[in-house]
């Protein structure tokens, strides 16, 4: 009798959760998204086919899509959020400056969402974000800190690899001679030093053990080995190897400049190569290499390391209700998952946090060595995911006044600490 | 002896008049050089600006623009845009002559307390109020429509056009404004058969100052709107020049596109628009 | 009955332009300054109380009193540059002392059309290393390592802007005074010709004394315009680098939408407001200091 009960009671939950899935699918559900774009950059075109790639698949769930970038999205997320009108799903970072967001629990954890499906991600995408939860989905490991290397133009000056910083240095009257910059690396922008060379430096010079007792509290930003990778900062620029320019130019005259030959380095992000794709022909791309800093007499950490994060994704806004909380997931899972990393993948060379074999596809020369580039380096923290707020602002603003000359490592260190 | 001072005096002259153009011509070519440079780099392809900022275009293409366009929805930026311009500055000036009106000529207590309080919003920065008004559109649903882009362009436009409405109001001879009251008009009918035609002088200061400022504003569209569909130019422009842009071609473009309307408009009237000023000898302290 | 005629007349002439008013500008600024004394966490719409903390926090913080110094040097531009450079060319053309005079003011004036977004964006590729004024710096002084520090000097960073700002804002001035001067009677300048008077004379106890009114509220609008402008150095230098070319206005921005200190924002704006309303109270001061000693 109770077995017979039983049965009858799972046939009615699976009939009714079939007609509720069967609704569901026919029913429209409008899914507001707010989308970390600059539309004028190249990832644009990666974005569009995404969206028309989960518009084929899902044709019940309408998009409506809001695209804005840089402080502007901040901005407004900050704003949607205080008004209580946070988007459907919205991009987020893994910490940093989504941790406001975080802190007050305005999104959903997506580990019972994801469920097993967790074990299809690389694990190092998935790992808690905040507070033991995840609130995003990643879409890919980001290593911050990439040397980029034009090895035609090097050979042309007559010069090899340099294996520490010591040879490197020594480049610097024979690349000037010749017109160039030593080292390109954009840094009109605050955050590019902090994020595309200072945190691996830090990682490199103090090591990985220091950062961990830094972010447990059991270091301080006044210790030797963070006073040391300052200096070594102000040194770059006092040997030349970043010339006095570098403080002046765009973040988007970094890639063009390079790829019109104007430096044999540049330092700057692994995303970096969706920008350089599009402007080197397939030869051409055979003559640039992606490396680290070499290494750097007495450093604690290991050779060849670089700054990693586990990157951007999409976030669902708490408290969804409904057909939405479907839909939302289904757009997150859709973004992190292998059609849209596929499409990631071979626009932009993107190496996807969903586990797949990347050998099939024909992608450009500089995104296979975008994907060679991850297994040779260990990544350490990336400085402004770890650490939040004024301190992080005190460091990128004090970086600036390093280069001009206007304060000391000491005095800089001295002010983070005190601002922590 | 006589000829000598004048001829000193010419020499000094013509010395003088050196300077004076020589200071015009800077002006002139400092105004254009940056404008033609925009313009002709803007048919550059994208390396080709990296290589040389300086020459001109070797292989000149079109391609920027049909790609800004299609890529930054110019198109529809340019439609709300005029929208909004249009609409507030007829707003802006209705309503500003209106309470010029009051406060000029129809005796209330109130009047010093109310025109100060207008004149103290000549003086406020904008992003003073930006969280609290943006707080507040959201609750009453007017965030990122057009309606609420307006409603806060004729805002933020009335306190001057309110200054210069009651100042100019203020020296219409009272005695006109009696003649008519023991005629029996009424103060509706003064305001629209002597006061309006009056102040034309007024309103076409009003009108430029206001149309300039919604045309060109943008720190407000930008946070109040979100949808494509009500985004102004000047924020369609800005997105080209993102930090992670590198298409420079493409983003000279749209700068080409968001300048040349105004630039036109003012060569086609400037005489209007210079005599709208001097006209009504518009600004009086 | 006449009375209340006249009440309900003036309400309805106020109402529109009060009530927009009211709405949009008056209640949020009662509101932040509120917020100004608050911790205000924007994102639970939730304030505490902390008294004078935030006002202490700013003047304790030398980005903040570097932000004054650059907005008193954007006020020291419009005021003592736009204005009288303005004066300058309108007087020039209002004597006629050059021709094709429709064409130089067009010149002067045609930046001011244009959007304060679009000429930040064009003055900083203009002023970039790989711009076109060292460039052309470069081939003038035939020394091609030239490069420009100027905007990297913490002491100089805002000069570049000041030119800009100089660039962008004197055709309005011009235009102003050009439209005054031409209301000026032509006859008074006559008679004082035939009595003799030199043309100094005639711009120093003519001209100048009939534009004291204009001189006071050009004076006005550019202080306050001054405190206000944010987009041209937000969309040319953002500030940058570090804080060099930072203004109040950009200091408020960072503060409230950067690190989401919207009590301390709303702080920063609180003094903006105060300090324009001295200083336009010190102008009023001068002026009345002026007509008696005319007087």
């Amino acid at each position: 009798m109770f077995k017979k009960l039983f049965c009858l009671v799972m046939a009615l939950v699976f009939v009714s959760s079939i007609s509720v899935c069967v609704f569901s699918q026919e029913k429209e559900v409008e899914l507001t998204v707010l989308n970390y774009l600059d539309i004028t950059s190249p990832e644009a075109k990666a974005w569009d086919a995404t969206v028309e790639a989960f518009n084929a698949k899902y044709p019940n769930i309408t998009l409506k899509i809001e695209n804005s970038f840089g402080e502007a999205y901040h901005q407004k997320l900050a704003a949607l959020a205080a008004a209580g009108d946070l988007p459907d799903v919205m991009y987020l970072w893994p910490g940093g400056r989504s941790a406001e967001i975080y802190k007050n629990e305005l999104t959903e954890d997506l580990y019972p969402f994801l469920g097993p499906d967790k074990d299809k991600f690389v694990p190092a995408a998935v790992t808690p974000q905040w507070d033991g939860k995840l609130y995003e989905l990643p879409i890919g490991i980001t290593a911050t800190h990439v040397m980029y290397v034009n090895t035609k133009l090097l050979i042309d000056l007559g010069l090899t690899m340099p294996k520490t910083y010591g040879e490197l240095v020594a480049m610097v009257p024979k690349i000037k001679e010749a017109g160039l910059y030593p080292i390109l690396m954009p840094n009109k922008a605050a955050w590019v030093m902090q994020s595309c060379l200072f945190s691996a430096l830090v990682g490199r010079i103090a090591g990985q053990d220091w950062l961990d007792a830094l972010i447990a509290g059991e270091a301080s930003f006044t210790d030797q080995e963070f006073v040391d990778s300052l200096a070594f900062v102000k040194d770059m620029y006092d040997t030349g190897l970043l010339p006095p320019q570098s403080i002046q130019l765009e973040y988007g005259d970094g890639p063009n400049l390079f790829a019109t030959g104007r430096s044999p380095f540049m330092i700057d992000g692994d995303w970096r190569v969706g920008a350089l794709v599009p402007l080197l022909s397939e030869e051409e791309q055979e003559n640039f290499e992606l490396t680290v800093f070499p290494d750097i007499a007495g450093q604690k950490g290991e050779s060849g390391s670089t700054s990693t994060v586990a990157a951007t994704g999409f976030g669902m806004k708490a408290g969804l209700i409904g057909d939405k909380v479907d839909a939302a997931w289904k757009w997150i899972y859709f973004f992190a998952g292998p059609q849209a990393a596929e499409i990631r993948l071979i626009e932009q060379g993107m190496i996807p946090t969903y586990i797949m074999d990347l050998s099939a596809y024909d992608i450009s020369p500089l995104a296979v060595k975008r994907g060679a580039f991850y297994p040779e380096h260990s990544g350490t923290y990336v400085l402004d995911d770890k650490i939040t707020g004024e301190p992080i602002n005190i460091l990128n603003i004090g970086l600036q006044e390093l280069a001009l000359g206007n304060t000391t490592p000491e005095k800089l260190a001295a002010e983070i600490e005190a601002a922590r | 002896m006589y000829e000598d001072t004048l001829n000193t005096r010419k020499e000094r002259n013509i010395f003088n008049r050196f300077l004076i153009y020589m200071i015009f011509i800077i002006f002139a070519i400092l105004t254009l050089y940056p404008l033609i440079w925009l313009f002709y780099s803007s048919f550059k392809p994208q390396l080709e600006i990296i290589r040389d900022s300086f020459a001109l275009p070797q292989d000149p293409t079109f391609s920027n623009y049909t790609q800004a366009i299609i890529k930054g929805k110019l198109n529809i930026y340019a439609i709300n845009s005029i929208i909004y311009t249009f609409v507030s500055t007829g707003l802006v000036i209705i309503f500003s002559m209106m309470a010029s009106f009051a406060f000029a000529k129809i005796k209330n207590r109130a009047t010093p307390f109310l025109y100060n309080s207008f004149l103290i919003g000549l003086l406020i920065t904008i992003q003073a109020i930006l969280i609290p008004l943006f707080i507040s559109m959201t609750r009453i649903g007017l965030r990122d429509t057009r309606i609420g882009i307006i409603f806060i362009y004729v805002a933020i436009n009335l306190p001057l056009a309110v200054y210069l409405g009651t100042e100019f109001v203020k020296a219409i001879p009272d005695s006109l404004i009696e003649s008519a009251q023991i005629d029996g008009a009424s103060y509706f009918r003064i305001f629209f058969k002597i006061i309006l035609p009056m102040c034309k002088p007024v309103m076409v200061t009003i009108l430029i100052f206001t149309a300039l400022a919604c045309w060109n504003e943008f720190m407000l569209a930008l946070v109040f709107t979100s949808s494509d569909s009500v985004r102004s130019l000047p924020v369609g422009i800005f997105s080209f020049s993102g930090p992670l842009a590198t298409e420079y071609g493409m983003q000279f473009a749209a700068l080409v596109i968001g300048m040349t309307p105004m630039i036109l408009l003012y060569t086609i009237f400037h005489r209007q628009i210079t005599r709208g000023f001097a006209a009504g000898g518009a600004i009086k302290g | 009955m006449e009375k209340f005629k006249r009440v309900s007349t003036y309400m309805i002439f106020v109402f529109p332009a009060l009530a927009i008013y009211l709405a949009v500008i008056a209640f949020p600024i009662i509101s932040s300054v509120g917020l100004s004394f608050t911790d205000y966490n924007i994102y639970k719409n939730l304030a505490i109380w902390t008294g004078l903390a935030n006002y202490i926090k700013i003047f304790k913080d030398p980005v903040f009193w570097f932000s004054m110094r650059n907005n008193f040097f954007v006020i020291f531009v419009s005021v003592f540059g736009q204005i009288p450079l303005g004066f300058v060319l309108a007087y020039l053309i209002y004597r006629r002392l050059v021709k094709r005079s429709v064409f130089f003011q067009a010149m002067v004036f045609l930046p001011t059309v244009i959007s304060t977004i679009i000429i930040g964006i064009l003055w900083s590729k203009m002023f970039s290393p790989i711009g076109v004024v060292p460039r052309i710096i470069q081939v003038i002084t035939n020394n091609p390592d030239y490069s420009m520090t100027i905007m990297t000097n913490k002491n100089l960073a805002m000069i570049p802007i000041g030119f800009v700002l100089l660039w962008m804002y004197t055709g309005t001035y011009l235009i102003i005074f050009l439209a005054n001067l031409q209301n000026i009677d032509p006859d008074i300048i006559e008679a004082a010709q035939i009595d003799g008077a030199t043309d100094g004379q005639i711009f120093r106890k003519i001209i100048v004394p009939q534009l004291y009114g204009v001189l006071v509220l050009t004076s006005i609008l550019a202080i306050s315009g001054s405190l206000r402008s944010f987009d041209l150095i937000f969309a040319m230098t953002g500030g940058g680098p570090a804080y060099y070319t930072n203004l109040l206005s950009i200091y408020m921005y960072n503060q409230s939408f950067i690190f989401h200190n919207y009590g301390v924002g709303s702080a920063v704006s609180t003094v903006m407001v105060i300090l324009s309303i001295v200083l336009v109270i010190l102008i009023r001061l001068a002026r009345r200091k002026i007509d008696i000693m005319e007087a």
